[in-house]
């Protein structure tokens, strides 16, 4: 025994170690018990062994076992042996062998067995070995394995995609097996997203012996705060051990299921600002939206910010809660029109009239021939200057094909910052080319302050196979102080997609003007580099940007310049992402003042960015951090530093509504040349009952200044309340139904049942079906009516035939069911051959319908070919064989087969049979056709 | 141009930056301003807040400016840092970044007041305009 023992340790280390991979196997054995040398007791001519050698193997795993012949039997002769399976394992390799006899009688034999898959955990008595020896009683050794306990566990949802409205309820049926080898209590836990509060998860407890599956479902309710869109469900499985698995699911949370739903809505609010410069006073705002006339065609929006006293007003605290006084309007839509009144604005062409801002109103239709924008209004006045000025302004547009052409006629004068100017102009836009090319142009006569001159303007963009070009050039005589972005400007950009990983952009902009406070004005900036996807979540770019700028004014001749490189590189990795850059190169400073002074100076720039944040529906969370360091004379700090620390749309579980927390924390320092800066932020917003909402902010932040220095802290405060108001009476655009098309007739026949919980959308809307199947749309649109598939339970499929109009223009959607079917390829022997062997894995099946649709499978290594979900008909196999290794062909017709709703479809047996051997005979070439694999048929 | 503007960068980045603390500053506009401007290109807008210079090293200057902006969309506080030069005993030149492109200043000192031009260039149009700061006692 004492000299075994280093074999059989040897032999131990090779097999523990040795983790042979063949055919997917993995083999390994380790050896528990001692080889007991007591000798056998006599039992009539059998004795049985002591020696119970125990080995430890898993599920669908090969084990070795190793050991001695027992010692009673003696060494000096040869010992025959046999093995007796028992049980479920199976023995590998040949059950009968010889030990040949040793001088020192100590021999070991090693035999092979397998574990099935679904062993269970525990000892299992694989079977014994029984020992020969002529003219000695035989001798049995038991054998046992232990079967380790695996703990696993998998989920089936039978939908992934559900649609309800709020306040509803889903259920969400699932089939959950116990995929491991032994009894567990699995827990089963649907995460809902945190935003719905704490009564959003949902726990099941199933108790499952090993192999063994069970049906179930879960329900879930959608609070009535949840907001509209999609939601993520997250279904774990958890024992004592720890998660064994995961799944998601998604709730498209649909508008529209209640009364309220589609009326218009009236958010009104009342926010006050604490701290900081100015008093306390309250401050109102309204927002409205929604439909107000025509059976919702059309819509309303406006928004109105009123300060109780408009001299104390705190624009940095109400910014903050969402408040932006001076911006008041009232917009009303159509589905091709839009008027909108107070605060409004028209951007004709760069050569007819930018930036026309003011209160008035402004009108826009976009028709399927023509167009047309026009604008009545007087520039806001920020200062006295005597007069008011007036904005007039319109168009007229003809669509031709895909292109169009338009005449444009504007009067505007702003006495305030001295810009006038009077314009008739005419262009027109191309048709585009094959290649995405598209040319456009105007020409215009203009009358401005000092004069009248042209205006032309010509651009081409192209949007073809991954390239982006845009080219545009403008002159507008009269400049910027005639409504124009400049005297002359041209701008050009190319975003190309180069190979799948790399990518180059480049932009280029020139501009020359004139101003009130600059009578020459020139600038101009580039940007070029590559993008290089290193993997699909890691970008790395290169970048070279220039730009530079002089002007000369009564106060003297300024200019600037600036040249950097920059590499970064940008990466995501699940919820987290990192990106940093470090850039480096030089600016420049001129001055000529009408005193004599002068600058020149020219100096290195350095500055490296990082940041590093994590996403989730929990939140976002980002670390920030930037350097930067300039040299001398080029009006920029020396060094800064900025650190920063965000945390962004936070939901608490707190209260029965939860409420949603952001955080900020900035630091800025400056290595002494000024005082280091700190500034903190926090906002809390925290639905009430009853539609209402409180926003707490506070700041403070020691940049901004305050009379007695320092930061002090300014607490914005909103109080917000939704209410609905239904202005319209919406009336039903489109309704319909969703039914089982049992029969495939497109047809909705007595007994097809409808469907509920299937999401539909139509243009923006979306709609969910109820109990009995039925929908409806409230906005007219264009677009048709489709299906969501995903929201569709598994096995049935949306009829690819168009939806068809029932009694009352109502739209019968029919959603076919489906089943599977499997084709198993068996290969089979014939007269002359044995049966082949060989991987079918290659073979491809196909099944043909009547109308020509083919579907198609690969066969596992057993040869089963499953096609899950084919719908009712008639059916024809196909099979292709050209790529199997072992040349294999089909004899006789292909079986057909009827697909009917609700009835399964046998196992469908097609033979695959030896090629026939032949010899190739080189003088009678015609003879040694059709000797390749079967090909398909 | 591009190697030296890059090595420029290296060569700056391993060593400190000095500031420029020698002799007399030309003028002194350490203090509070009042500061007010008007945009008159390529739209028109007000700002109107205060300036403070909170160092003045030599002829390098860095203060902060926060101002509320009035334009047709509408006010919004708007705040940046400052850095730049007292070129001369009349002239002031200086950057302020409320984005993150320089709005550039340039002032002519006369008693308690600066006046001057302001510059921003843009891809889509430079803006521009006139500013005006009074000391504040």
């Amino acid at each position: 025994v004492t000299a075994v023992r280093p074999l059989l340790a040897l032999a131990l280390l090779v097999a523990a170690q040795g983790r042979v991979a063949a055919q997917g196997v993995i083999v390994r054995g380790e050896r528990l018990g001692a080889v007991d040398s007591t000798p056998p007791r006599p039992d009539g001519d059998l004795a049985v062994s002591a020696d119970t050698p125990q080995a430890r193997g898993g599920p669908r795993s090969v084990v070795l076992l190793i050991f001695a012949v027992p010692a009673a039997l003696a060494g000096d002769t040869g010992v025959t042996y046999e093995v007796i399976p028992s049980g479920r394992m199976q023995f590998l390799g040949p059950l009968r062998g010889e030990v040949p006899a040793t001088a020192n009688g100590d021999r070991v034999i090693a035999l092979t067995v397998r574990v099935p898959a679904q062993t269970p955990a525990g000892r299992e008595v694989v079977g014994r070995i029984r020992f020969f020896v002529a003219g000695q009683p035989r001798v049995d050794v038991m054998c046992a394995i232990d079967v380790p306990r695996l703990q696993r566990a998998s989920l089936v949802l039978e939908r992934r995609v559900f649609a309800a409205h709020t306040g509803e309820r889903i259920t969400l049926n699932y089939r959950l097996t116990n995929s491991g080898n032994a009894l567990d209590t699995i827990d089963l836990r649907i995460a809902a997203p945190e935003r719905w509060g704490r009564g959003g998860g949902v726990a099941v407890r199933h108790i499952l012996v090993g192999g063994d599956a069970v049906p179930g479902s879960a329900t879930v309710s959608i609070p009535h705060a949840a907001s509209t869109g999609s939601n993520q469900l997250q279904v774990s499985l958890r024992d004592a051990s720890g998660e064994l698995g995961m799944a998601d699911a998604v709730i498209e949370v649909v508008d529209g299921g209640t009364s309220q739903a589609g009326a218009a809505r009236l958010l009104t609010s009342i926010a006050s600002v604490l701290g900081d410069t100015t008093p306390a006073t309250p401050v109102f705002g309204f927002e409205f939206e929604g439909p107000v006339a025509g059976a919702g065609a059309v819509r309303g929006y406006g928004r109105l910010v009123q300060a109780v006293d408009p001299r104390h007003i705190n624009v940095r605290g109400l910014s903050r809660v969402g408040l932006f006084p001076g911006t008041s309007f009232l917009a009303i839509n159509g589905a091709r029109w839009r008027l909108t009144a107070g605060s409004a604005s028209q951007m004709f062409t760069d050569i007819t009239g930018v930036n026309l801002w003011g209160r008035g109103a402004a009108f826009t239709y976009d028709g399927a021939r023509w167009t047309t924008a026009s604008l009545l209004a007087r520039p806001i006045v920020f200062s006295d200057s005597g007069r008011s000025g007036y904005l007039v302004a319109g168009q007229l547009g003809r669509r031709i094909g895909d292109g169009m052409v338009h005449a444009t006629l504007s009067s505007a004068d702003d006495p305030q910052s001295n810009r006038r100017l009077d314009a008739l102009g005419l262009g027109g836009t191309g048709p585009t080319f094959r290649n995405g090319l598209q040319f456009s142009g105007e020409v215009a006569a203009r009358r401005f302050a000092s004069g009248t001159g042209l205006g032309w303007l010509g651009e081409a963009t192209q949007q073809y196979a991954g390239r982006l070009l845009f080219v545009r050039y403008s002159h507008a005589a009269g400049g910027s102080a005639a409504f124009a972005p400049a005297l002359d400007m041209f701008t050009a950009s190319l975003a190309e997609r180069v190979t799948d990983r790399l990518a180059v952009a480049s932009a280029l902009w020139i501009s020359r003007d004139a101003s009130p406070t600059f009578r020459r004005l020139h600038s101009s900036g580039w940007s070029g580099g590559p993008q290089f996807a290193l993997t699909p979540t890691t970008t790395v770019e290169f970048e070279v940007r220039g730009s530079a700028f002089d002007a000369e004014g009564a106060a003297g001749a300024i200019g600037s310049s600036e040249l950097l490189a920059r590499i970064g590189a940008i990466s995501r990795r699940g919820d987290y992402f990192v990106t940093g850059s470090v850039a480096a190169g030089q600016a420049s400073r001129s001055l000529a003042a009408p005193g004599g002074a002068m600058i020149d100076a020219f100096a290195a720039r350095f500055l490296v960015r990082g940041t590093l944040g994590r996403s989730t529906s929990t939140g976002v969370f980002e670390a920030a951090a930037s350097y930067e360091q300039n040299g001398v004379g080029i009006g920029l700090l020396p060094r800064q530093y900025v650190l920063t620390l965000h945390a962004g749309a936070v939901p608490v579980p707190l209260g029965p509504f939860g409420l949603v927390v952001s955080a900020d924390v900035q630091r800025y320092n400056w290595f002494g040349i000024r005082p280091a800066a700190t500034v903190l932020r926090a906002a809390v917003r925290l639905p009430l009952p009853d539609d209402f909402t409180v926003t707490v902010d506070v700041e403070r932040n020691p940049l901004y200044l305050t009379p007695g220095g320092g930061g002090s802290w300014n607490t914005a405060l909103k109080l917000e309340h939704s209410l609905a108001l239904p202005l319209a009476r919406l009336r039903t655009s489109a309704r319909g139904s969703v039914y089982e098309d049992r029969n495939d007739n497109g047809l909705r026949d007595a007994g097809e049942p409808g469907l509920a919980g299937v999401l539909l959308r139509r243009g923006n809307e979306t709609a969910i079906t109820d109990a009995a199947g039925r929908f409806h749309f409230l906005a007219r649109a264009d677009e048709p009516t489709r299906i969501d598939e995903s929201s569709l339970p598994f096995g049935l499929v949306a009829n690819t035939t168009p939806a068809t109009a029932g009694r009352g223009r109502q739209l019968e959607i029919g959603v076919i069911p489906t089943a599977p079917v499997t084709v198993r390829l068996v290969p089979t022997g014939d007269s002359s051959q044995a049966a082949p062997q060989g991987s079918l894995a290659k073979a491809r099946v196909f099944v043909r319908d009547q109308a020509g649709n083919l579907w198609s499978a690969r066969p596992d290594s057993g040869g089963f070919a499953t096609l899950y979900a084919l719908p009712p008909g008639h059916y024809r196999v196909e099979i292709d064989l050209t790529e199997l290794l072992t040349p294999l062909i089909l004899r006789g017709p292909l079986p057909e087969f009827t697909v009917e709703s609700g009835h399964d479809v046998p196992i469908i047996s097609v033979p695959l049979l030896p090629r026939p051997v032949r010899m190739f005979d080189p003088n009678n070439p015609g003879r040694n056709r059709g000797q390749r694999g079967g090909g398909r048929q | 141009m591009l190697a030296r503007a890059m090595l420029a960068g290296i060569v700056i980045a391993g060593c400190k930056t000095p500031v420029d603390c020698s002799g007399l500053p030309p003028v002194r506009v350490l203090g509070a301003w009042s500061y007010s401007a008007t945009q008159s290109s390529p739209t028109t807008a007000n700002l109107a807040g205060a300036l403070e210079i909170t160092g003045q090293c030599g002829s390098t200057l860095s203060g902060t400016l926060d101002v509320t902006e009035t334009d047709a969309q509408g006010s919004r506080r708007r705040m940046g840092t400052v850095s730049g030069l007292a070129v001369d005993s009349v002239t002031v030149d200086f950057d302020v970044f409320l984005a993150t492109v320089g709005r550039r200043h340039l002032g002519r000192i006369a008693g308690d007041s600066i006046r001057g031009t302001w510059i921003e260039p843009g891809d889509v149009g430079t803006a521009s305009g006139s500013f005006v700061a009074v000391r504040v006692p």
